[in-house]
């Protein structure tokens, strides 16, 4: 079989010496998957398919675990209850699922197997929400921590499955371009109607699709790639489909998103896609900078309504913290940069390596802001600064220039005449091991993530704060955190914090009543 | 925490024990990585102080090695268990060490005991290993062999005494343990490494980040059934200060097969110096006899039709007109497996085996009929995965392929292959359409009306979740069947299957109703089935 496959590539790359005969053996490739799939006519006229199975999303793109390192356990988020409707008749896809963590969350949604409702009708992307209502969809570039999403990624997860992978190659409107080779497959490239390039690899015995590959934005790492590999193909009807995909991203290799099939159904009553009136009467929406608005926390210290906590020294400012995304901590970056006259910020603190966290670290790295982060994040943060987009330009790509980094061990302090403000770090928590908070000592002032406030519903780590208050003697009267809101008082954060240690109490309770041994229960805590 | 004025005059003295006895490889600059880690997670005096540690947690386990998949492609998305309600007690002063777990599959699996969070009480003392079953107060206990191997885990003393040393603070201290020797001092990708040989036997190598001098992984090897043997990889990550001492937040444990993520650990909580169990073995635990290692139970014979029989391991045997050919090998001892079969035709040399499937529990013992000349017959996508398995080394514990190595002979099946001469017909057909295993093939004696699989009715009588599978391959080839000799139970009527599976649909339905009643989106659920 290898000396068949082997002979197979070695043809085509001789055959591939010529460019229009390249093309054409491009063409008559995809017309011979599409006869390996069933047959030419039958992938052709096939009006919709609908998969149905379950999944697992890798959390955060894999950059959401304990640490940095590429060594760190893989936490995931299971997608059960998972359908894909590939509309092929209308041009209309269905993405929908239902998501639970399979590590604690601290928000109640990260557990409640909340439907997700995701359609794209040609090029309208809308979702269906939980009340029947319904949200159109515009394009959030490589906004997300644990997704993108846009009207073109929609397109993408409709065309990572061979058949309408294959069916999009065939379409007139379509461009298909010169045939390669990679590791005994055929590559070829297409580029759809609406303009989206994807590849397609084909094993040369088979026929068969053995991945569709396609490149998206991603704030943390500038631009992914995706290979979505296609295996165990199986009758269904008369076409053959695959029961297991597996989506790998070319950061790490990280396995990002698999699905397990249970079915598929062909030509069957699917509900009517369409986009309603009120989505196509809704203009796409468009990103756009957040407005972000500062509100004094103490003397020279302001927390930004993105998150982002402001400390101004002498003749600089340094950010606590680069959250959400690139656009956002280019817009808090500036906002900033008015607070003060005459006063910049230099430097820019990122409390944990986390995705959602460092979701605008690459826009203060083009800022030229120096990153301040424990001393066991510099290799991710690395890895990704390192990255280039040049597919999908973000605003390192386009102000290219190196990470600074500076380390922290257990403790930093920045001080000049007019501020201070100690860096910790923030010692057990179980949450993300490498992870630093701020302490203005003169204000009275700290400045955390996650440490007591990733989420209002569930205190899963409950002690730290006031673990780490403790063994560093602090005194704090102001809580300026990332996530929640400014706390005036030591009491609010306590009771913060025991009202989550209570939800999450009675969530272990009610699931060992079902006979769930919920990851994380039961919760510790010696203080509450 | 407390302790007592006698156990720190002892660790003191140990301490020095070991700081003498160190001193003079110290000399040898070896076992100042030994130092300079102790130093690192707390100081000497803080580790040694240390008589028990607690881990809470939970974690994930890879299912069969990731040989489960859906294919036996590398591309083939991995199937998990999850692993929770996890302790894991290292009682150093003692030495012993306990392993407590739930387990559910994240995935759906045939029988209950894949959902059902059953407790996993597993302890190590000393050189006993030793299971304990039931509740509180009516706890039955077990003791395990040296070595003990399924499918989804090697277990036994052995394994146990290196996951003990899966933990970076009972490492060192065995490690510096004048008990065990140190050898091997190098680098490798950037750590120190050093290998740690114990009194027992055993063998691990410790490595230690350069900069940090933190323990970064320590390593292992294992005999395996199917690959022939492991080496295990267990990375520390994320250092949190517990007590007095660092402790890794996060744990994974790779395998050389593939690179595979074997199992994980997230931590939620150490215990340091807690009140723990008594972990000492029972004495009924200590006066009964080591369970032999490998040990196959006697294996016994049923007549399925004329010169088809099923052995008790669930491999069935074809009887040719000059030779044997089995359907599956059902037991990590394929040679005794092998020779059961010769014995019921002597004379008639077993020169085939048909593998149903890749999946790790129905390839056992396939490395001995390689060995032993026999030619395997699978789905042609399954070839590489064998020739993987067939290719492996197992130089630290020969195992039957080890020593007598031969080249794998495979013939492929595509869509149907007919093993036939003048006494017997054997058709082998691709199980299509299984969603448990996409590159199945089953078998048919068409003259005897008897059909031969493995997991695609059979896997387990609990809940089917591709009830159909059975009868839509008897339709689609068009097969007549009187009875079936399957791997996972005992021969059956036509009729007495279908019954089951229909059961096991309703059952299955009923399970996913149940789930869906407390809020749960079960994997696999709804039932996909047309006839049921």
């Amino acid at each position: 079989m290898n000396l068949f496959r082997n002979f197979s590539v070695v043809f085509i790359t001789l055959l591939s010496m010529s460019t229009v005969s390249a093309q054409q053996n491009a063409i008559d490739q995809i017309r011979a998957s599409a006869e390996s799939l069933g047959g030419l006519d039958k992938v052709l006229s096939v009006k919709n398919i609908t998969l149905i199975g379950y999944g697992q999303w890798a959390y955060q793109y894999g950059g959401g675990n304990i640490s940095g390192d590429s060594t760190a356990p893989q936490k995931w988020n299971a997608a059960n209850d998972l359908r894909r409707v590939y509309d092929l008749e209308n041009d209309r896809f269905q993405l929908f699922e239902r998501r639970n963590y399979l590590f604690p969350f601290a928000g109640a949604f990260g557990h409640n197997f909340a439907a997700v409702n995701q359609v794209l009708d040609g090029e309208v992307a809308y979702n269906i929400n939980a009340d029947g209502s319904y949200r159109r969809i515009g394009d959030t570039l490589g906004q997300g921590s644990q997704r993108a999403d846009s009207p073109r990624l929609r397109r993408y997860w409709m065309l990572s499955n061979p058949l309408t992978a294959i069916r999009t190659a065939l379409d007139d409107r379509s461009q298909v371009g010169e045939i390669t080779t990679e590791n005994q497959l055929f590559l070829i490239p297409v580029t759809t109607k609406e303009g989206y390039h994807y590849t397609i690899g084909i094993d040369p015995v088979t026929n068969l699709p053995k991945f569709v590959r396609w490149i998206n934005p991603q704030d943390n790492m500038g631009q992914l790639s995706y290979t979505v590999n296609f295996t165990a193909y199986l009758p269904f009807n008369n076409f053959l489909l695959p029961v297991g995909y597996n989506a790998v991203i070319d950061w790490r290799e990280i396995s990002y998103m698999k699905i397990y099939v249970d079915n598929y159904f062909i030509d069957s009553a699917i509900a009517d896609l369409s986009a309603p009136a009120s989505v196509l009467a809704t203009p796409e929406p468009v990103l756009s900078a957040p407005e972000i608005e500062a509100t004094p926390v103490a003397e020279h210290i302001w927390r930004l309504s993105s998150g982002t906590t402001v400390f101004e020294f002498e003749d600089h400012l340094v950010l606590y913290e680069m959250y959400g995304n690139q656009l956002q901590a280019n817009a808090s970056i500036n906002v900033a940069n008015s607070l003060v006259p005459g006063k910049s910020a230099t430097h820019a603190i990122i409390s944990h390596h986390h995705s959602d966290h460092t979701g605008g670290f690459r826009a203060a790295v083009a800022a030229g802001l120096t990153i301040i982060s424990r001393r066991a994040n510099e290799g991710i943060l690395r890895e990704w600064a390192e990255r280039r987009a040049p597919n999908f330009p973000d605003f390192l790509e386009n102000n290219w220039q190196e990470m600074k980094f500076l380390p922290v061990d257990e403790h930093l302090r920045l001080s000049d005449n007019l501020m201070t403000v100690d860096l910790y770090w923030a010692r057990e928590n179980i949450h993300t091991a490498d992870l630093i908070f701020a302490h203005a000592p003169d204000q009275k002032v700290l400045s955390e993530a996650d440490i007591a406030t990733a989420a209002f519903d569930y205190q899963w780590w409950a002690d730290n704060y006031f673990d780490v208050i403790d063994y560093y003697n602090l005194d704090v009267e102001i809580l300026s955190p990332v996530h929640q809101y400014i706390m005036e008082s030591p009491n609010e954060v306590r009771e913060f914090v025991q009202g989550g240690v209570d939800r999450v109490r009675a969530l272990c309770a009610e699931e060992l009543a079902k006979g769930n041994y919920f990851p994380g229960c039961p919760v510790q805590t010696e203080r509450f | 925490m407390k302790i007592s004025k006698t156990i720190l005059i002892s660790f003191t003295a140990c301490a020095l024990c070991m700081s003498n006895m160190l001193y003079a490889q110290n000399n040898s600059g070896r076992s100042q990585i030994l130092f300079d880690a102790a130093e690192a997670l707390g100081g000497l005096e803080a580790i040694n102080a240390v008589e028990n540690i607690t881990l809470i947690g939970y974690g994930q386990r890879l299912y069969q090695y990731g040989g489960g998949g859906i294919t036996a492609s590398k591309d083939a998305p991995l199937k998990w268990q999850a692993v929770n309600d996890l302790r894991r007690v290292y009682d150093i002063e003692n030495t012993r060490y306990q392993q407590l777990e739930r387990r559910n599959f994240l995935f759906p699996f045939a029988s209950s005991f894949g959902h059902n969070f059953a407790l996993n009480n597993q302890v190590l003392d000393g050189e006993i290993a030793y299971d304990i079953r039931g509740e509180s107060g009516n706890e039955q206990y077990s003791r395990q062999p040296e070595w003990n191997t399924n499918i989804l885990t090697v277990d036994g003393a052995h394994m146990r005494r290196m996951w003990m040393m899966n933990n970076p603070i009972v490492a060192l201290r065995t490690a510096m343990n004048e008990s065990a020797t140190l050898t091997n001092l190098r680098t490798i990708d950037d750590v120190d490494a050093l290998d740690v040989t114990l009194p027992e036997g055993d063998e691990f190598t410790l490595a230690f980040n350069k900069d940090t001098h933190l323990p970064v992984w320590v390593s292992w090897a294992s005999p395996h059934v199917n690959l022939g043997q492991i080496q295990l990889t267990t990375y520390f990550t994320g250092y949190a200060p517990f007590d007095d001492v660092l402790l890794p937040l996060g744990y994974n444990t790779k395998i050389d097969w593939r690179d595979h993520d074997f199992f994980k650990i997230y931590v939620d909580n150490y215990l340091i110096n807690d009140d723990i169990a008594d972990l000492q073995a029972p004495t009924n635990v200590r006066n009964s006899p080591s369970i032999e290692e490998f040990s196959t139970p006697e294996i016994t014979t049923v007549l399925v039709g004329d010169g088809v029989w099923r052995l008790s391991t669930g491999t069935i045997v074809f009887e040719f007109s000059d030779h044997l050919t089995l359907f599956e090998l059902g037991d990590p001892d394929g040679t005794a497996v092998i020779e059961a079969a010769r014995r019921l035709v002597p004379g008639k040399p077993v020169t085939e085996v048909i593998i149903s499937h890749a999946h790790f529990d129905h390839v056992r013992g396939i490395r001995d009929a390689v060995s032993e000349g026999l030619t395997v017959i699978g789905r042609r996508n399954n070839e590489g995965i064998i020739q993987e398995m067939v290719d492996r080394d197992a130089a630290d514990y020969p195992d039957p392929l080890e020593l007598n190595p031969m080249p794998l002979k495979y013939i492929p099946v595509d869509e149907h292959l007919r093993l036939q001469d003048s006494q017997m017909i054997v058709d082998v057909y691709w199980g299509r359409a299984n969603t448990h295993m996409a590159d199945a093939v089953f078998a048919h004696v068409p003259e005897q009306a008897i059909f031969v699989e493995g997991d695609m009715a059979t896997a387990a009588e609990q809940w089917q979740f591709w009830g159909d599978n059975y009868l839509d391959n008897i339709e689609y080839y068009d097969l007549e069947v009187e009875f079936i000799a399957p791997v996972h139970m005992p021969v059956m009527t036509h009729e007495a299957v279908v019954q089951m599976v229909g059961e096991g649909v309703q059952r299955a339905r009923e399970l996913c109703a149940a789930e869906l009643a407390k809020g749960n989106y079960f994997a696999g659920c709804p039932i996909q089935s047309k006839r049921f």
